[in-house]
């Protein structure tokens, strides 16, 4: 797919584009066995049962900031673009796409053929109205910022759309294939206005599945598309059934009364991995474990102090005994997954090292320092306890505070620094572009609030590097810049202690088939068949 | 009088039982530094999840803590922490009850309406909200335990002093301007102590679970501190990986809650001789 | 009846109110995602009213809930009365069948208790229906999980879409309030066993059990009634941690949910609907309890 238009693959990235979407549990390496799609034979089951933790809270692309929501958009809507499973950007609604030579006019020719779940068909006009939805400020789409960038939509014949932007916007193509760029079914949409994507009869797209009903914290009910464009499900319906509680989750998996489920508690993946009915399968992710410090503090303000603590944290460890081989230790501010990652290699365990980085900062006989967290993240609490006992082994006395979410995130809200206690604070965040602008900018450029840079970390040459990396065009000169501004925030004045790339992880009954999981912390079930 | 509570709560097996079993949990959380065999709290990750030995009777959790240390240690915690919240409780609701009592008329209304309100109101949603507030911390998990508690304190209060406010020697004594703290001391309070005093034993099986139901949330004891709470809601996850760190603290407060529970039902039938047919 | 309800109402209201503005979390922040600009914050603050003074906020929510209209959820959009009216079936199922099988399992056990009265049938039969109230839900709802549909493989584990569904988290409520039942029915049989009447009744030789059926049972179910009453209120309002680990998708766990994300309409709507329940079931049993006991009326 997409093979024509080589030029819609460039790297040339600029500006910002989608999402942390926090997608939290995650990791590395494909695996286990049973991605292949088995025949639809008659011994198939027509239902297979997902089980995540939460709901999802909207079925409007335009509107989602949730993993959950995500992966039921994903099923139900499609973009001009999209990501496959090794994250490759392809055409989905467009055949095939290119930029003109000004490097602000993106030209995409569209499928022919396909409409939306009630039969209003797909053209370039459903296109610019999606475009107008998103970016009309009277809908409140909670999206919008992500396409500021977008100058206007023209109709050049019912199936070619061209898409100007106001600047030459490298990461544009990663835009488009992001989640909130699927397109609704304008009809729809225009009936149901606000009330769009919050309920099964308000949300129709050109996805493989349609949703047949939504009862809310029970299920949601997707049933496929016959003679869908990219071919039709083997599965005829897909049930979405939150189970808030981990350990119900795995339990429920057992029993067999769900099919399979994802965000595994990992003190289970091990025994599961051993049981004879299960399969684990396992991506990597975009996601890593981190813990960030608030610059603004002394002695964290020392960038001794932060590689000291750095040095002390013993990541093998944690990976090998704690997440039991279900991670792999950061090498970088990203995870190599992401576009623009340079593989700066593991911090290596040195406690002498770190006492000594702190007997050079001052602090020969340690300080104290608070570490927050919350249990949302997989393993939270007991990854801070973990730190909070490695610190104290170099001197550093860490009190642990566990906030529940609603609190965490009011620390990041963009507090100006005077207001804001936390001191390191854990972090578990992906840019779901999955590319390094919107890995790094937002998060680490010098910003008067913590908006998005959480702990105000500020560094002129990381900043000039960055912004210099979002403009430029040319995919060497690109990665070298973003290789540079790795080695700042990573090595030489870190902005946090990276402990783990997660692996995205999904356990399924032995019986199914063709489940196949995303780095961006969705599941593909296009090809899964139930024994 | 007291001979004969005493003669009825030793009849009494379960009671005794009971009694006995928190006695030596007491005894236990109180000596847990002389008892437990490790620091609590020295984790080493490459001896997690170890299984029973000599060295751990009841071998590591997931961070290579001994799980017999924790268990210890953490009694102590969810015992003090029951204790001071109860205690909290049976304070502000003892004097909220006797003022309402003794003024009637609309501090009396006040007080039963509030009592209504806090009732009606969730609980769970309640201490998630005093946290949410004060923050999480050994005070906060009190206050929150507290607030679920008061409003039955403050209602058993009243109803005992309103029945012994309005008797004749206390009209009388009220008459001739004795002191009104005096007299709460001298005559009301005591008439309320048994049906206080059985209800706050029960209490305190409740306010341990109340604090596990917490920790299940997320926002019980803070870590690495061990507390029975927080060390069953995380052993939720290792029921099969590590079952017997994960049931010890069930099976802990299972135990003292039902101790509490028997013991304070014997409490009330021994100091209530009418409860009890000849 | 209404000049009780009426101020607890009232009290609610202004309790979950001040509780729901205390806490710390602004409800936009956490609406308006991770990585939303100030502007969309302020907006959404904006149309939330958040913006407004306190009491006009106050006076708004009150004058709006006594019409019935309770806002709409800050997280889902949709509107708070219907949320709830979603979830509350649920709910009151699981309180209604759990009350039913403590009522029955919980009489039963203090009847027994109350005859064979400090021998050794009592202590047995106590201990037994306290241990359930003395575990943790969540822990004996996991514990019953395993137990019947992973290694038994009999019942459902999770979900709420047939009778059978609510076998396991209506068994986990159930035995966690029989005992609070089988211990007031014990008492309350105690306290009239001794009774002038039933000696009469003895002596005049009506069989035991017809006595204690008749007689005494008939008697102490004034006060069973009330602890019964006031459990099903209790499980209407706290049945949070089960309907989480059942993934039952009632009322308890939306407003944990609504907690954590500082739904504030759906918080306050939530806590008002359940206390209204609650109030309401209590004046139900207490009107129960005059009509079974004419002493009470007079009283």
């Amino acid at each position: 797919m997409g093979d024509a238009m080589t030029t819609g693959r460039r790297l040339a990235l600029k500006g910002s584009v989608g999402v942390v979407g926090l997608l939290a549990v995650l990791t590395a390496n494909c695996g286990g066995g049973s991605a292949v799609p088995g025949d639809a034979s008659a011994s198939a089951r027509d239902t297979l049962i997902f089980s995540a933790p939460a709901d999802a809270t909207t079925l409007d692309p335009h509107n989602t900031t949730d993993t959950e929501s995500d992966q039921v958009i994903g099923m139900v809507f499609e973009g001009l673009l999209g990501f496959d499973e090794k994250l490759t950007i392809v055409g989905r609604l467009a055949e095939s796409w290119a930029v003109a030579a000004d490097g602000v006019t993106w030209t995409f020719r569209l499928r022919r053929g396909v409409s939306f779940h009630d039969g209003t068909p797909f053209d370039a006009e459903a296109v610019r109205q999606n475009f107008a939805r998103v970016l009309d400020p009277m809908q409140k789409h909670k999206r919008l910022p992500l396409f500021v960038m977008v100058d206007r939509v023209e109709v050049a014949d019912p199936h070619t759309v061209r898409i100007v932007t106001k600047y030459p916007f490298g990461a544009f193509e990663p835009t488009m294939a992001h989640i909130s760029s699927s397109i609704v079914n304008p009809t729809v949409a225009g009936a149901k206005g606000l009330d769009f994507g919050k309920s099964a009869i308000a949300t129709s797209g050109t996805g493989p599945y349609r949703v047949v009903s939504w009862k809310k914290d029970q299920e949601i009910v997707l049933e496929r598309v016959e003679d869908h464009w990219r071919g039709t499900s083997p599965t005829r319906r897909i049930v979405y059934r939150p189970i808030p509680e981990g350990a119900a989750r795995v339990l429920a998996l057992e029993a067999g009364d769900v099919d399979v489920i994802s965000r595994v508690p990992p003190p289970e993946l091990k025994r599961l991995s051993a049981s004879p009915d299960l399969v684990l399968l396992k991506t990597v992710s975009i996601g890593s474990q981190q813990f960030r410090f608030n610059m603004t503090k002394k002695p964290l303000n020392d960038r001794r102090v932060r590689q000291a603590i750095s040095y002390a944290i013993n990541r093998r460890a944690i990976v090998d005994q704690l997440v039991t081989g279900f991670a792999t230790p950061s090498t970088s501010a990203l995870t190599p997954i992401m576009r623009g990652y340079a593989n700066l290699g593991e911090i290596p365990y040195d406690p002498d090292k770190a006492r000594a980085l702190l007997r050079e900062a001052g602090y020969p006989n340690g300080f104290k320092v608070k570490i927050a967290t919350t249990p949302r993240y997989p393993m939270g609490v007991e990854l801070a306890e973990v730190l909070a006992s490695q610190l104290k082994a170099v001197g550093i006395e860490a009190a642990i505070q566990v906030f529940e979410w609603g609190t965490m995130v009011q620390f990041w809200a963009g507090l100006p620094p005077e207001k804001n206690a936390q001191e390191i604070f854990i972090m578990g965040a992906g840019a779901s572009t999955a590319d390094a602008d919107w890995g790094l900018r937002p998060i680490f450029q010098t910003a008067p609030t913590n908006e998005n840079n959480y702990g105000y970390y500020s560094n002129a040459e990381f900043d000039r590097v960055i912004e210099s990396a979002m403009r430029e065009t040319d995919d060497a000169r690109r990665l070298a810049l973003y290789k540079r501004a790795q080695e700042i925030v990573y090595l030489e004045d870190p902005g946090a202690v990276w402990i783990f790339d997660n692996s995205y992880i999904v356990a399924v009954r032995k019986g199914v088939q063709g489940v196949q999981p995303s780095p961006l912390g969705v599941v593909t079930f296009e090809r899964a068949v139930v024994h | 009088m007291r001979a004969g509570a005493m003669a009825r709560f030793a009849a009494n097996r379960a009671a005794v039982a009971g009694a006995g079993v928190l006695l030596l949990v007491t005894a236990a959380a109180v000596l847990a530094p002389w008892l437990a065999p490790h620091d609590p709290l020295a984790v080493d990750l490459s001896r997690n999840f170890e299984g029973p030995s000599w060295a751990n009777p009841l071998g590591t959790d997931q961070l290579g803590r001994d799980t017999l240390s924790r268990l210890l240690y953490g009694g102590r915690v969810s015992l003090a922490l029951s204790v001071l919240s109860i205690g909290a409780a049976l304070l502000t609701g003892v004097a909220a009850g006797l003022a309402a009592a003794w003024h009637r008329g609309w501090v009396d209304a006040l007080f039963v309406r509030l009592v209504d309100v806090l009732l009606s109101f969730p609980d769970i949603l309640l201490a998630i909200a005093v946290i949410a507030m004060l923050g999480p911390g050994h005070l906060s998990t009190i206050v929150a335990v507290a607030a679920y508690a008061l409003p039955t304190f403050g209602r058993i209060t009243r109803a005992a002093a309103l029945a012994s406010v309005s008797r004749d020697f206390i009209m009388a004594s009220r008459a001739v301007g004795a002191s009104s703290v005096w007299m709460m001391r001298k005559h009301v309070l005591p008439m309320c102590l048994s049906p206080l005093l059985a209800q706050a034993t029960v209490m305190l099986g409740k306010a341990v679970l109340l604090a596990s139901g917490l920790s299940f949330l997320g926002l019980g004891v803070q870590p690495p501190e061990a507390e029975w709470g927080a060390m069953l809601s995380r052993g939720r996850d290792l029921i099969r990986t590590a079952p017997i760190g994960a049931f010890a603290p069930g099976i802990a407060i299972t135990v003292v809650a039902l101790s509490f529970s028997l013991a304070g039902d014997g409490l009330r039938d021994a100091l209530d001789p009418k409860a009890t047919p000849a | 009846m209404l000049g009780r309800t009426l101020p607890v109402l009232g009290g609610v209201s202004l309790l979950v109110f001040l509780i729901v503005h205390a806490i710390p979390g602004d409800p936009a922040v956490i609406a308006a995602g991770l990585e939303a600009s100030p502007e969309t914050v302020e907006q959404i603050r904006r149309d939330l009213g958040l913006d407004r003074p306190l009491p006009e906020q106050f006076v708004t929510f009150v004058t709006r809930a006594v019409r019935g209209e309770l806002g709409t959820s800050i997280r889902t959009g949709a509107p708070v009365a219907e949320e709830i009216a979603d979830r509350l079936p649920y709910t009151a199922r699981l309180a209604f069948w759990s009350v039913l099988v403590a009522a029955v399992i919980g009489v039963g056990a203090g009847l027994v208790s109350a005859v064979w009265h400090n021998r050794a049938l009592d202590h047995v039969v106590m201990v037994t229906t306290l241990v359930a109230v003395s575990t943790p839900s969540y822990w004996l709802a996991l514990m019953m999980m395993l137990t019947f549909s992973v290694w038994l493989g009999l019942l459902p584990s999770i979900g709420a879409t047939t009778p059978l569904h609510y076998v396991l988290p209506v068994a986990t409520l159930g035995l966690q309030s029989a005992g609070e039942v089988a211990r007031m029915t014990r008492a309350a049989l105690l306290d009239v066993l001794g009774e002038e009447y039933l000696r009469a009744a003895r002596a005049k030789g009506v069989p035991e059990i017809r006595v204690l059926v008749r007689h005494a049972l008939a008697n102490a179910l004034v006060p069973v009634t009330a602890i019964i009453g006031l459990r099903f209120g209790g499980l209407l309002a706290g049945t949070v941690l089960v309907e989480s680990v059942f993934a039952i998708p009632g009322v308890g766990r939306m407003m944990v949910d609504a907690v954590v994300a500082r739904d504030f309409p759906m918080i306050q709507g939530g806590v008002l609907a359940v206390a209204t329940l609650y109030v309401a079931v209590n004046a139900a049993t207490d009107m129960l309890a005059t009509l079974a006991d004419p002493r009470l009326g007079r009283a």
